[in-house]
């Protein structure tokens, strides 16, 4: 008996063991298998909202072009992929498309300017509710925001189209580089199932891969597409990207070989694999930064429509006494290992033209900006706190939970602010929750982060119009700002310009800018030619290499 | 090891405590006979002085001789008690528990200057750098600053080493200089050291001391939630039990509802509605754990009611209430504690992976679970910020089994052969 | 047989009212989703995105219509089996339900199965043992069940994916899954589950062996079993053909409840595993405020409880015959 149990109690461990063998193999893939921390609900450029999803459909789907990022210049260059050439008019309010040739979808259909009429017909049709819908402002429209084919488009040949733009409107390269989806496809479905559709979108592309398959929740495969222009004999034959939910597991998975691209790494691990010889660690600098914002306005009154400065924050000098009370230096040599620097401005550094090094200015320095608040008026009260006219210094700040740097972040606040004799009250708040009232504006002080838009868009976060900017959640308004944006827009003394705003963001801080947090990457070395650029770690895949 | 007895052992850990925290004692006494003397001279003043963790100050020279008079008093029967591994864990985690506030080194709360305790080793030591104005702060204030503060101010703060003669502060790479201060010409400096027994976390708080109130917390949480979910547990199955035909079915249909929620979604969805405050997380964990139980009583009821000696008392007509108390309560029991005592770590344990989800109570509070979810994060490189509370979770949590176990014995005679 | 008409009444009872609570458990879920704080098109939010597009996406999901309307159409559509469209997912609620169910269905059975037969061994050895041996297995499991499954799961990976490199650190298939041999894709998922159910059944086989523990020493103090004994039967037959028969009953009842909770999925586990399951997507679609999703999810989940308590009881019926008279006088009492 005492023998059967045994027995019943080995045979599991066993059967464990073959598996010792066949583990060694994993190190000799010909492909490569990026861990991403979410699954991808879409493939179709329509529906597209998270950046794993955008990663994967620009491999499938570009625009007309691809990008370079140009150090120099901080301007994105295109790369043809498919029209040869784009000629504008001097007064740029038409263009001529001229699409290459000889290009082919997977299936042999010959691409031409009918697949691009469709997609845009197809983005700006209301019954489509794509992700681009609304946004064709520098076309012709219909009532119901769809462009107006008729007035738009003028088919030449099958290979050259001119688009005619809408009288006053501004357009630039990146109006006319959707990634454009082959008719012959999508035509088939009702445009109300189209967001349902999972297999049948990707396995006909225009881009440098295709879908080979699609694993619910579990993986995307995709296999290089020799019809596409980037193609060439290196290219990866297969791109593999596996879901990988747990943050944790994903490093193991790196250490182990399982994957071999792990991105949005902590800068604590970042620094534990550098040990290890067969990974390299690179990082995308100037994205994304950390803010925290003093709400401009009273948030109670602004509810009934009012716009009354906030009776804490409504004040310039005081922004600037609370960013210099925050030792934002510390986070990042100690929490970011130096994997960041600090932030004055939305102006990334990756502008390098534009980037006005602001490193002395607003440092560290409590004793300064206890001097500020008095000469402010507020005085230390009997309980230590801060007072004025009755009011005292305290607030909520609220954060998002479920972010360490952000708890990290917040918790240092709270110490530095109440060293100068302010109190802070931490409020963590599920994310949902937290931007749902971050966007109707009713916190009076909290902690989130931007990501920086390529091409720089400043009007959406820093306009004075608050109802038309509703990113400028913290209610900036300042009229210096909002003709300086109109200066950048218009290109006037365009380097000039630039560096007036982040002198403006200095003196009259909307809010706290804490840093730019890089976006850490690390893969394995048996993958060359890997270019992490501002524009993303996996954005060139196509030239990836083994 | 038999041989020790648990009176002389819980006076061999009160004299330790006592030598090892002689000072810390010495200067809450301090601290205690100057907030009276304030409150002499101005009431308003010390009652805008008065917090949480200050109370709690104020209590220690009351439990401390307390706890010694208890220990004499029951000596009779401490002294036949034997030490075993049960009665040591449950002494050092009462012991723990209730001299908490002379125990810790630090406000558990307290982020130390990262470039010098980001993550230390266990058995670290830093210099503590205090620089004391001759003038402006009370010496009531500075010592309260040093019990309660939960920050480094400029006139306190942490080092990896000093040089008194030139006034150097030296933490990591950063090195500031003393002498360029305006108010140095007033002020002393004294340094001490300052211990990191079980090491620091990632925000440089020191493990020791967060352990401790993290176990008083925790301990807190469950007991509280446990009361609730048994509260609830205890009527509804009492009810639905006891009570046969409509009054029955329809209390055990509300178990039915409850058991038929998924647990996780019930929690996730109240802490969403309502925002995950410490009220409500104890409310929520009641309120989800309480169903099983109430299933166990109600078969246990079941059972019993169709005994003989229950449908005896029946038929000779004792008071239902009686019945409940004097025969149905006694025979339930055991099972019941089993219960309980898995319900109490369970409700630990949905508490750790709360945090580990994201939805625990807020970092204000320490909590068991929330030290292993924070340790886990940095589990690659520093192993101590996880063993600890691991240790101490399992420590607990054997303690209160083996509890169980002695009342399950107390009630049900027949287990004990 | 009336016994046996009596039993199916009683089925047949029970499921009637599964039903009405099933129906009070949607209506609640559906009225509290939408009073819980947060916003369901807040992907829709940004300033990359036209707010032209969130009317659209606002209309479409008719969430601008008054409650009463949203809860009559959810009426309506439920009585023809349509759980609505995933906000997050744009396809039909039940097809995304589907598509997480075999995993899930998977592990918990798996974990079932392995929770009996350790729990049965363990007891087994508990019972035969002296009472040292006994103690160190019983404080070996309360270490083991004291410990939070995340910091278990995350132990067996450092252990067996890390240290030892023997099994696979999470997902479900390896990337070369598809050009694996039939065998092979077999092998290839063991490997990968090997950890996930460790984690997920070992609580359960400690709360059962405790249970099982109880019942069998309450059984091996009974007159029948001192019987045998007398008898001089040896021990071990009668603990696997007596004592275990009488004392398993309650195990299956805690199982069923257990099954359906498995079923409701196990989060901590598909969450540090990277497993697509249930459990993921139940927490997803309330993180997201996905309403229809939720309250399908509830449904499924409830469900699932329900229909397992049932199927326990039938099995015990089966087994356990002193069950028998108790289960017909509890319910018609």
């Amino acid at each position: 008996m005492k023998k059967k149990i045994l027995v019943f109690l080995v045979a599991p461990v066993l059967f464990l063991f073959p598996s010792c063998t066949s583990d060694n193999e994993e190190n000799d893939r010909d492909e490569v298998v990026i861990a991403i921390s979410s699954s991808p609900q879409s493939l179709n450029p329509m529906y597209i909202f998270d950046i794993n999803e955008g990663i994967i459909t620009e491999l499938l789907f570009p625009g007309i072009f691809l990008y370079d990022w140009n150090e120099l210049t901080s301007e994105l260059d295109p790369i043809p992929v498919l029209v040869e050439n784009w000629e504008w008019n001097i007064d740029s309010n038409f263009v001529v498309l001229k699409f290459f040739d000889d290009l082919k979808w997977t299936d042999g259909r010959k691409i031409s300017v009918h697949d691009y009429i469709f997609s845009y017909h197809l983005y700006s049709d209301p019954s489509a509710q794509s992700r681009f819908y609304g946004s064709f402002q520098d076309f012709n429209l219909n009532d119901d925001l769809s462009i107006n084919l008729a007035e738009t488009f003028t088919v030449i040949d099958s290979v050259t189209l001119k688009i005619k733009f809408a009288i006053g409107s501004n357009p630039s390269k990146f109006s006319i580089d959707l990634p454009v989806l082959p008719k012959h496809v999508f035509e088939k479905f009702p445009k109300e199932q189209l967001s349902q559709l999972k297999d049948e979108i990707g396995k006909v592309t225009s881009g440098p891969f295709k879908l080979k398959e699609w694993k619910q929740n579990q993986s995307i495969s995709l296999v290089k597409n020799e019809n596409s222009k980037l193609y060439t004999q290196n290219n990866l034959d297969e791109i593999i990207f596996a879901v990988v939910n747990n943050y944790t597991s994903s490093i193991s998975m790196l250490k182990t070989g399982e994957v071999d691209f792990v991105w949005d790494l902590r800068s604590d691990d970042a620094i534990d694999l550098r040990n290890y010889e067969n990974l390299v660690i690179d990082a995308v600098r100037g994205r994304d930064y950390d803010y925290i914002a003093w709400n401009n306005i009273d948030p109670g009154k602004y509810v009934d429509g009012k716009i009354i400065p906030h009776k804490l924050f409504g004040s310039p000098s005081v922004r600037r006494a609370l960013t210099m009370a925050v030792d934002r230096k510390i986070i990042v040599d100690e929490y970011l290992n130096g994997f960041g620097q600090i932030c004055n401005s939305p102006i990334s550094p990756i502008f390098s033209q534009y980037y006005l090094d602001a490193s002395d200015s607003l440092n560290y320095n409590p004793s300064l900006a206890k001097q500020i608040l008095t000469n402010k008026g507020w005085k230390r009260g009997s309980d230590g706190i801060l007072e004025k006219d009755g009011i005292r210094f305290s607030f909520v700040l609220n954060y998002p939970s479920g972010n360490p740097l952000r708890e990290y972040t917040a918790s240092l606040i709270k110490n530095n602010l109440a060293a100068i004799g302010i109190e802070v009250k931490l409020e963590s708040n599920e994310p949902n929750i937290f931007f749902d009232r971050m966007f109707a504006k009713e916190f009076d002080a909290w902690l989130a982060g931007w990501v920086v838009q390529i091409p720089l868009e400043l009007e959406q976060y820093w306009g004075s119009d608050l109802e038309k900017n509703f990113a400028n959640v913290a209610s900036y308004q300042n009229p210096v700002i909002d003709e300086l944006i109109e200066n950048i827009k218009n290109n006037d003394e365009l380097v000039n310009s630039m560096k007036s705003f982040q002198l403006q963001m200095l003196k009259n801080p909307p809010l706290t800018f804490l840093f730019w947090i890089e976006n850490i990457a690390a893969y394995n070395n048996r993958i060359k030619h890997v270019d992490v650029n501002p524009l993303g770690p996996m954005q060139k895949a196509w030239q990836w290499d083994l | 090891m038999k041989k020790i007895n648990l009176f002389g052992f819980s006076l061999l850990i009160i004299t330790f405590i006592v030598i090892i925290r002689f000072d810390r004692l010495i200067s809450i006494i301090d601290l205690t006979i100057k907030f009276f003397e304030l409150c002499l001279i101005s009431i308003d003043n010390a009652q805008e002085q008065l917090n949480f963790m200050m109370l709690e100050l104020f209590f220690v020279p009351i439990i401390f001789l307390g706890s010694i008079f208890i220990l004499f008093k029951y000596k009779s029967i401490l002294v036949n008690l034997r030490l075993n591994f049960t009665t040591l864990f449950s002494i050092i985690l009462f012991a723990a528990v209730i001299f908490s506030p002379l125990l810790i080194t630090q406000n558990p709360g307290k982020i130390n200057n990262l470039r010098v305790a980001k993550l230390l080793p266990p058995f670290s030591n830093k210099m503590l750098v205090e620089i004391t104005q001759k003038t402006e702060v009370s010496s009531f204030e500075k010592l309260k600053n040093k019990f309660t503060s939960e920050f480094e101010t400029e006139f306190m703060f942490l080092a990896d080493s000093i040089n008194q003669n030139e006034y150097l502060v030296y933490q990591k790479n950063n090195v500031i200089n003393l002498k360029e201060r305006s108010d140095m010409q007033e002020s002393e400096i004294k340094v001490s050291s300052l211990y990191f027994i079980l090491g620091t976390d990632e925000l440089g708080r020191d493990v020791f001391s967060r352990l401790i109130y993290g176990l008083r917390f925790s301990i807190f949480i469950a007991v509280v939630s446990v009361l609730i979910a048994v509260m609830i547990a205890g009527t509804i199955g009492f009810f639905s039990g006891f009570y046969s035909g409509v009054v029955g079915d329809f209390f055990n249909k509300i178990i039915d509802i409850f058991l038929a929620f998924p647990t996780v979604f019930l929690i996730i969805i109240l802490l969403a509605l309502f925002g995950n405050s410490l009220a409500l997380l104890i409310m929520i964990l009641g309120i989800t754990g309480w169903m099983t139980l109430a299933k166990i009583i109600r078969s246990e009821i079941l059972i019993s009611k169709r005994k003989d000696f229950i449908t005896a008392d029946l038929f000779l007509g004792y008071s239902k209430l009686r019945l409940f108390f004097f025969e149905l309560l006694p025979a339930i029991l055991p099972p019941v504690i089993v219960n309980i005592i898995f319900l109490f770590v369970g409700i630990i344990i949905v508490e750790s992976s709360l945090s580990f989800l994201g939805l625990g109570v807020q970092n204000e509070f320490v909590t068991i679970g929330g030290m292993i979810n924070d340790g886990q994060k940095v589990m690659s490189n520093s192993w101590w910020v996880i063993t600890f509370p691991c240790i101490v979770l399992v420590m607990c949590l054997l303690v209160v089994n083996s509890i169980g176990r002695y009342l399950e014995q107390k009630v049900n005679p027949k287990l004990e052969k | 047989m009336p016994m046996k008409k009596n039993i199916s009444y009683i089925f047949l009872k029970r499921f009637l009212s599964s039903i009405i609570l099933l129906f009070v458990l949607l209506s609640l879920v559906f009225i509290l989703v939408r009073l819980a704080p947060g916003d369901p098109i807040l992907r829709y939010i940004s300033p990359e995105l036209s707010q032209d597009l969130r009317q659209e996406i606002i209309e479409q999901f008719a969430l601008n219509r008054p409650l009463i309307e949203q809860y009559y159409n959810f009426l309506i559509n439920l009585f023809n089996g349509d759980f609505g469209t995933s906000f997050i997912f744009r396809d039909s609620v039940m097809l995304v339900i589907l598509s997480h169910l075999p995993i899930t269905f998977f592990l918990a059975t798996a974990a079932i199965i392995l929770q009996f037969i350790f729990s049965i061994l363990i007891t087994f050895l508990i019972f035969k043992r002296d009472k040292k041996g006994s103690t160190f297995i019983e404080t070996l499991m309360l270490i083991v069940y004291s410990l939070p499954s995340f910091v278990i799961a995350i132990f067996l990976v450092v252990l067996f994916s890390v240290w030892l490199g023997v099994l696979p650190t999470g997902g479900l298939t390896s990337s070369n899954f598809s050009s694996l041999s039939e065998f092979g894709k077999i092998f290839d998922l063991a490997k990968h589950l090997v950890l996930p159910v460790i984690t997920i059944s070992l609580p359960g086989i400690i709360v059962y062996t405790k249970y099982l523990t109880d019942e069998v020493s309450n059984t091996a103090t009974k007159n029948f079993v001192l019987k045998l004994r007398l008898e001089g039967k040896s021990p071990n037959k009668i603990y696997w053909k007596n004592i275990l028969r009488n004392s398993i009953g309650p195990l299956i009842t805690i199982s069923g409840v257990e099954f359906g909770m498995l079923l409701g999925g196990a989060l901590i586990t598909e969450v540090v595993f990277s497993i697509p399951g249930f459990g993921q997507l139940s927490v997803n679609a309330v993180l997201n405020r996905d309403y229809p999703l939720v309250t399908g999810t509830v449904l499924f989940s409830a469900l699932f409880v329900i229909l397992s308590n049932l199927f326990a009881d039938l099995i015990r019926l089966i087994i356990d015959k002193t069950y028998y008279k108790s289960f017909l006088s509890n319910e018609k009492n």
